[in-house]
């Protein structure tokens, strides 16, 4: 199933489906966990941005008008701290839910996902019920999904183990069971909106709230997605392949964000379903 | 009249000393920043066991090293690992799969709470984030409770207390009066939920220094200051050096392997160091200085 990547890799790819997600006036959170979700971010920001406040490295700043965002690599990393308008502390980010309740497009990963957008970041289940793989653990997510306008979800792998009836933990709830009001009953607000995976993009149907295939990644089929799907999808009459990167895209992320090339390393340029 | 404001300057071993087997600890810095390294390697030499340590709350390796020696019965923190180097830390995720480390789960905002209500001295705080989730079942410290005002239920967060704080920062002058250079992420936090704060510094400078910008004190009333200029390596001290990365990879490969490979390291780099300054000595100047270079 490994597709022709063309003249991008698939970090590339996914960078720019991370950047449609991001709005002018809101404020994004640009975690450091996966460089890909870190450069969609900023490019979303230096594609349609001008007014939007960045949450990089602990601080808040507006980086529209940097000639290029050089390399940082972590959370706290301290290089990222050279364009802070105002340093962010920890505490104080928990303080200010009211602020964090206008969040679109933050990315939560996740091991599993459900079909109503639950997600598991705390581990996996051995078929004994003990806890076999212990996962990185759930950082903010929980906190911030709570509240937001909405999130989405990434997928590094999209298998029948990862695409699952049902999460071994929740550490996210998405659309919980579907039912109209499940999110208000548990005093949450917004919800999942998109899901993104190596083979395609995923939203929620608004009547079911499960979720439903939008469009197919280059070089993946409709049936590809369905057997590496643990759960039955929702699938249209006609699902449209994801828009690959644009020129303008492809140049701004390369000459102002990932200027050393970070998302063209590696020795995985585009996975698969396995 | 007469009497001397108390210095609380105090060297390595003395401040350690303080941080005894049982204890609920809790480490500053975030991620791969800030860590009180100098401190951690001391309390690894000194045979510290079965503690409770509160970090981060998106702790670094600072949790899997000490985890790696020993020393943890139990983490409270919503993620132990180094991001692109180590994605979970590998002595972290070993010893919970095997069972030998307890995890109380926590995501960030609730781990806020559970350190504003000890710092409040009250039993517990409310938070909405986990509500729905598997936390409430996996932290003995979680409970869903009623909204009294009528709305839906909510989660109630134990307040959790720390024996010790031990942070990491730029300065402090001899009376306890702290300034980090940048956010200074929880370590606020975490030293207001503290019944003892010890800081390590890369420099311990005058009280005048202090006065010339008070606005820049982060914390007032530290209550051991021990001098540890390159304390945090291999993580950022901000304003002073950037992270080691070389150094945290062979870390990582070093517990990845776990046995003979991680034992050696923590010869190496922590039992065969008699102090903080012999572990500088082994780094070296030339690579130590070289982290200082603003990138």
């Amino acid at each position: 199933m490994t597709a022709a990547t063309g003249s991008y890799t698939y970090p590339e790819f996914l960078a720019c489906l991370v950047s449609r997600q991001i709005e002018d006036g809101r404020p994004a959170f640009v975690g450091a966990a996966l460089p890909a979700i870190r450069a969609g971010t900023l490019l979303g920001h230096l594609m349609r941005g001008p007014n939007m406040r960045m949450l990089i490295s602990m601080t808040t700043t507006n980086v529209y008008h940097n000639p290029v965002i050089d390399r940082f690599s972590y959370v706290t990393d301290w290089r990222g701290g050279r364009w802070a308008e105002h340093y962010r502390v920890v505490e104080d980010i928990f303080g200010g839910m009211r602020r964090v309740a206008r969040w679109r497009g933050f990315f939560v990963g996740a091991l599993q996902v459900d079909p109503y957008g639950n997600t598991n970041l705390l581990g996996v289940r051995a078929r004994d019920g003990r806890p076999a793989m212990r996962g990185p653990g759930c950082v903010g997510t929980p906190s911030v999904t709570a509240v937001a306008e909405s999130f989405n979800i990434l997928l590094n792998r999209h298998t029948p183990a990862t695409f699952v009836a049902r999460c071994d933990y929740v550490s996210c709830p998405g659309w919980v069971d579907g039912r109209p009001g499940a999110r208000e009953a548990l005093g949450l607000r917004g919800g999942p909106d998109l899901c993104l995976s190596p083979l395609g993009v995923f939203d929620f149907s608004p009547r079911t709230r499960r979720m439903r295939l939008r469009s197919v990644h280059p070089g993946v089929t409709t049936a590809d997605i369905v057997a590496a799907t643990g759960f039955e999808l929702e699938i249209p009459d006609t699902v449209p392949e994801t828009a690959p990167p644009t020129e303008e895209e492809l140049e701004l992320l390369r000459t102002r964000v990932d200027r050393h090339g970070e998302l063209r390393k590696g020795e995985r340029p585009w996975p698969t379903s396995t | 009249m007469t009497a001397a404001r108390e210095r609380v300057v105090v060297d390595l071993a003395a401040a350690a000393r303080r941080v005894e087997s049982g204890m609920t600890v809790g480490v500053g810095g975030l991620g791969t920043s800030s860590h009180p390294m100098a401190l951690l390697h001391q309390v690894i030499r000194q045979g510290t066991r079965d503690l409770t340590v509160v970090a981060g709350p998106m702790a670094g390796l600072d949790v899997d090293l000490l985890i790696a020696a020993g020393c943890v019965r139990e983490v409270v923190c919503s993620y132990v690992g180094a991001e692109r180097l180590a994605p979970i830390g590998p002595a972290y995720r070993r010893a919970v799969e095997r069972g030998e480390v307890a995890v109380r789960e926590v995501d960030e905002g609730i781990w806020v709470q559970a350190l504003r209500a000890a710092a409040q001295l009250v039993p517990f705080q409310t938070w909405r984030g986990g509500v729905g989730t598997a936390l409430p079942d996996r932290n003995r410290d979680l409970r869903v409770i009623d909204d009294p005002f009528g709305g839906p239920a909510l989660l109630a967060v134990r307040a959790l207390p720390l024996d010790v704080a031990l942070i990491h920062a730029a300065t402090a002058d001899a009376y306890g009066n702290v300034q980090h250079v940048g956010t200074g992420f929880a370590d606020r936090l975490q030293s207001q939920a503290a019944d003892l704060t010890i800081v390590q510094v890369e420099r311990v400078e005058s009280n005048e220094a202090i006065r010339r910008a008070p606005w820049l004190t982060t914390i007032p009333d530290a209550d051991l200051v021990v001098h540890a200029p390159g304390g945090a390596h291999p993580y950022a001290s901000p304003g002073h050096f950037v992270e080691d990365e070389p150094f945290l990879r062979e870390y990582v490969e070093a517990a990845k392997a776990g046995g003979a490979a991680l034992a050696g390291w923590l010869d190496r780099y922590v039992y065969g160091c008699a102090d903080h300054f012999d572990y500088l000595d082994r780094l070296g100047l030339r690579r130590l200085f070289g982290l200082g270079d603003y990138p």
